[in-house]
């Protein structure tokens, strides 16, 4: 109860190790932030804390009020001037740190510390809107068994205890504490939408895909083994060659960069699109790219999309809001589609993929004109250009050398010949728009690696590709890749096995088979992290609980069933700590004595203190000589036992059976 | 006789539920074990605080939908709902034992021992005694400890003064909650009366033998113990009431100088009732530090000239209670 009088505990001038056990916590709850945090904030810490623990000594006396604000105004500016807001969450959780740092500077008592160990819980959370892997995990949770110890040290009164009991009292309580949190996991309702808007992560390293695309743009990519999305099929996945996993279109030419047509991002009509042949079902694991599009194979049914997303005119799937956090959609498609196949020619979007500057690129353009007016029929001019890339001495290669700014696809097909997915999409894109035909370039990522263990696709930053989709009357929007044609191997067993002998392999493709393992392995572990904890999310919490045996779950059925198993969660834990705070000596010699003087207590009164065995034995025998050779032979054993303490086990046993015995 | 308290000159709500504990619990005996029915729990501030921490914690995990952040907030509000099973379990079962008192002059403290008794198999941690504004010290109890723990109570008027209630509490292990429980004893001790500033001097003495002997020769003829001074002679140290009592007295001889005061509450009649006791509790005090027997002459009551702690409790607890 709170007191009135003016008396609290926690007011008491704070000592050397409840200091330290506080700025440990500290310490390790804003540890993980160094990843992401300006390096003066952390510095500023490292200042705070030592400052403090000088003052703790003696040799250094506490800020006065007036440095204490001047660092609380430079805090709020550093701020500032590092992010250019105080808001959003770098700059927040740069704040949350700075605070942290300056109440180091303004503490003296109990209750000072307590409210930096409370912020360094928070401290903890906010970790995980950087990111949730199971690395960060593996560090939090130890991190909260350090701060629950801190804070049982530091609130109580009584000296510290020893570290190792400290931590084995608060690991009792953390486990008792699990229970709780995994019901509150499962049954917890989740809702949709959030709150407030997510301010975005502006300084965010961003890995993934651009919406532009340029020579070098996507070689950049292949360095990195980040996973860009897991897939789990629900039958078996389609083949190498069928995996190409779409993202976003681009559809504007600068005669060196293709970028994303942003200004009319119609919706796409229904009617627009034939479904037909056999579909594959999947789920796909998106991690967070801090972009609107979502990746999906061809062709998904725009009237079945996941939520809160939509599919424009030109068939990407974009989502309303950015992926910030790890996103799980399911989706439907069908390889074999017809894609605007009634949509006629004369529709605006096929004109915007006919234009091209005219003035660079110029003898890509004659080509492409020239073989038009020879065959006088699109597809033939398709199949003109990927004959071209086949046969001439065209090089897919991660190294191609620089191009010429103004006429680049010129200086590739003509000169350099070496070039990546990109340089093909590009100059095919582009030689075909000369033709006439409506073409665009579309990136994404093309395979993806099947996991042994789990038997889900991993589809990494590595498997950025580019390929071209082509307008072809009477058959709609057809996907050409020509980097197939230069190196078929890309597009069937991947980046690895296209590369000519000799050339250097980024990071993960070079890896000896038992790491592979390994990677596989942990890629399995991190796929099924990701589908249990990150991604339950309302649909997956309700086909559980379907599972589980719940009947149309809803928010009251959660709450009750929540709220009744921790309820009974509790009640056990409670029943358990009653039973084992019942008066219960540690010797068993004891117990059974004690059990003996309850049987008495009845008839003949409590043992007093200060009565020995055998005094109390002959009280009882002068008041119940019926009971008395019981009363007797019971004493005797326990005098034996407590005085003769050899071989007491049978005696012990002997004594138990005279107890029971004993009928009064 | 009770001391006043703030508690005791505002009756308020609180005052009302401490009523309400006594009447349903009654008064409790020099020995006592605790059972869960009269031991409450409640959060107090530093809960409350972890309250609101883990709703903001629940909002933000919420609001990101950050799976992670849900799963250390309810592993906190899971630490919150068993430190209460954790605090409470500190105190059920504990037993508690009356362990004497230490009587005081008004205004001062007075002591009751209190012998805190664990016999179970669990540990009991951070155990505190509480009452009015004086805590003691905070303990563990390991399995099969005890330990007692000394309550000192403020004094106002010299009396009997009861202690009426007390309570033990714990917030261990995170200090999240309060919980405590209500002893309500019938134990008492005796307040003497505050000495009056040292001035009036003290009737003049008279010696019982008229001069002084030999020390050696009386050793035959025990008088009587007095308080022990550095450079007393081992051989006349009371060593058997040093054993039971552990004050360190001398053992005195007739022949020795035996001078003693009488202190006569009549020879006071100029003052009031207060104001000669107060007189004849200095008197006491200081004959007692300066090793003189004295008598003590009350109304209806008289107290031969004696020496020793024991003869000074028995006379200040006299004029204590009359």
């Amino acid at each position: 109860m709170p007191d009135r009088t003016g008396f609290d505990v926690n007011a008491r001038a704070l000592d050397t190790p409840r200091l330290l056990w506080t700025l440990a916590c500290l310490a390790a709850a804003a540890g993980p932030h160094l990843l992401h945090l300006p390096l003066w904030s952390p510095g500023l810490m490292v200042t705070t804390m030592l400052w403090r623990l000088a003052a703790q000594q003696g040799r250094l006396a506490l800020p006065g009020t007036v440095v204490r604000l001047v660092l609380a105004f430079a805090g709020f500016a550093g701020v500032f001037v590092s992010y250019g807001t105080i808001t959003g969450l770098d700059a927040g959780s740069t704040l949350l740190v700075v605070m942290a740092a300056l109440k180091l500077t303004e503490t003296k008592s109990v209750r000072d510390l307590i409210v930096l160990l409370l912020i360094s819980y928070f401290l903890i959370v906010t970790q995980f809107l950087f990111g949730q892997s199971i690395m960060i995990a593996l560090y939090a949770f130890p991190t909260i068994w350090l701060i629950t110890t801190a804070l049982s040290q530091v609130s109580s009164a009584a000296p510290t205890m020893p570290w190792r009991k400290a931590f084995a009292r608060s690991g009792i309580l953390l486990a008792h504490a699990v229970p709780v949190m995994l019901i509150a996991f499962v049954l917890f309702p989740r809702m949709s939408g959030p709150f407030w808007s997510i301010p975005r992560g502006d300084n965010t390293a961003l890995t993934g895909l651009s919406d532009t695309m340029q020579p070098g743009s996507i070689t950049r990519l292949l360095q990195s083994d980040a996973v860009a999305f897991r897939v789990a099929f629900d039958d078996d996945p389609p083949p190498p060659e069928q995996r190409y996993w779409r993202g976003p279109v681009l559809s504007n030419f600068d005669g060196r960069s293709w970028s994303i047509f942003q200004q009319h991002d119609r919706e796409v009509q229904e009617s627009s699109i034939e479904l037909i042949g056999p579909s594959v079902s999947y789920e796909v694991t998106l991690e967070p790219n801090y972009r609107n599009w979502l990746f999906a194979l061809e062709q998904t049914d725009p009237g079945d999309l996941p939520r809160r997303s939509y599919m424009t005119s030109d068939l990407r799937l974009v989502r309303a809001e950015p992926v910030t956090q790890l996103f799980q959609y399911r989706l439907q498609s069908w390889p074999q589609h017809r894609a605007n196949a009634d949509v006629g020619p004369n529709h605006w979007t096929l004109q915007r993929d006919r234009q091209f500057p005219q003035r660079t690129n110029r003898r890509a353009q004659a080509l492409a004109q020239q073989w038009l007016a020879e065959t006088g029929d699109p597809a033939a001019v398709v199949e003109r250009i990927l004959r071209q890339f086949r046969v001439q001495e065209f090089v897919y290669t991660l190294t191609p050398p620089a191009l010429s700014r103004t006429d680049p696809v010129d200086d590739f097909l003509f000169n350099t010949r070496r070039g990546f997915c990109e340089h093909y999409a590009s100059a095919f894109t582009l030689m075909m728009r000369a033709a006439g035909v409506p073409a665009r370039v579309v990136l994404g990522y093309q395979g993806g690696e099947l996991n042994p263990f789990s038997r889900h696709l991993t589809v990494r930053q590595s498997d950025a590709h580019a390929w071209s989709e082509v307008w072809l009357d009477g058959r709609g929007w057809i996907r050409v890749d020509p980097t197939a044609a230069v190196a078929p191997e890309r597009v069937e067993s991947g980046v690895a096995g296209a590369l000519p002998d000799g050339e250097q392999l980024p990071g993960l493709f070079r890896s000896y088979d038992w790491l592979r393992q390994l990677q596989f392995g942990w890629d399995a572990v991190n796929n099924g992290w990701n589908q249990w904890v990150l991604g339950f999310s309302r649909q997956e919490q309700r086909s559980l609980l379907r599972a589980l045996g719940m009947k149309r779950p809803n928010l009251q059925k959660m709450l009750l069933a929540m709220i009744g198993l921790i309820t009974a969660v509790m009640a056990i834990i409670a029943a358990h700590m009653l039973w084992q705070s019942r008066p219960s000596p540690a010797d068993p010699c004891a117990r059974i004595y004690a059990r003996f003087c309850r049987k008495l207590e009845r008839v003949a009164g409590a043992r007093a203190d200060h009565e020995g065995p055998l005094d109390f034995a002959r009280r009882v025998m002068l008041a119940h000589p019926a009971i008395a050779a019981p009363v007797e032979e019971v004493t005797r054993l326990y005098v034996s036992l407590r005085y003769f303490p050899e071989d007491n086990d049978s005696r012990i046993a002997d004594l138990r059976r005279a107890v029971r015995a004993l009928r009064v | 006789m009770a001391t006043a308290s703030p508690q005791q000159r505002l009756p308020g709500l609180r005052e009302r539920v401490r009523r309400w504990a006594k009447r349903r619990q009654g008064s409790d005996d020099d020995q006592l074990r605790l059972h869960s029915g009269r031991i409450y729990i409640l959060p107090n501030a530093q809960g409350i605080a972890f309250g609101f921490l883990i709703i903001a914690m629940l909002v933000g995990a919420m609001n990101y939908n950050n799976s992670l952040g849900l799963a250390v907030t309810f592993l906190m509000a899971g630490i919150a709902l068993v430190t209460m099973h954790h605090c409470h379990r500190n105190l059920a079962g504990l037993k508690i034992r009356y362990g004497g008192d230490e009587p005081a002059f008004a205004g001062d403290r007075a002591k009751f021992r209190i012998t805190l008794v664990n016999d179970t198999a669990v540990p009991r941690l951070g155990l505190t005694l509480r009452c009015h504004d004086h805590v003691t010290q905070t303990i563990h109890l390991e399995p099969g400890e005890h330990e007692t723990l000394v309550l000192e109570v403020p004094t106002t008027r010299r009396g009997r003064l009861e202690l009426d209630r007390f309570s033990v509490f714990t917030s261990f292990p995170l200090g999240l909650f309060h919980c405590w429980a209500w002893i309500h004893p019938r134990w008492h001790t005796v307040v003497y009366p505050r000495p009056a500033p040292a001035g009036l001097t003290p009737p003049p003495q008279h010696t019982d033998t008229g001069g002084a002997s030999d020390d050696s020769a009386g050793d035959a003829d025990f008088a009587g113990l007095r308080n022990y001074r550095p450079g007393d002679p081992p051989r006349h140290i009371a060593w058997k009431s040093f054993a039971r009592s552990e004050e360190l007295l001398v053992k005195q001889y007739a022949g020795t100088d035996v001078a003693s005061h009488w202190f006569d509450f009549d020879s006071l009649d100029q003052m009031g009732l207060e104001a000669r006791l107060a007189q004849l509790s200095r008197w006491i005090v200081d004959a007692h530090l300066s090793d003189t027997a004295w008598g003590l002459r009350l109304p209806g009551e008289s107290f031969a000239p004696e020496v020793g702690p024991a003869h000074r409790d028995r006379c200040l607890t006299a004029l204590a209670l009359m």
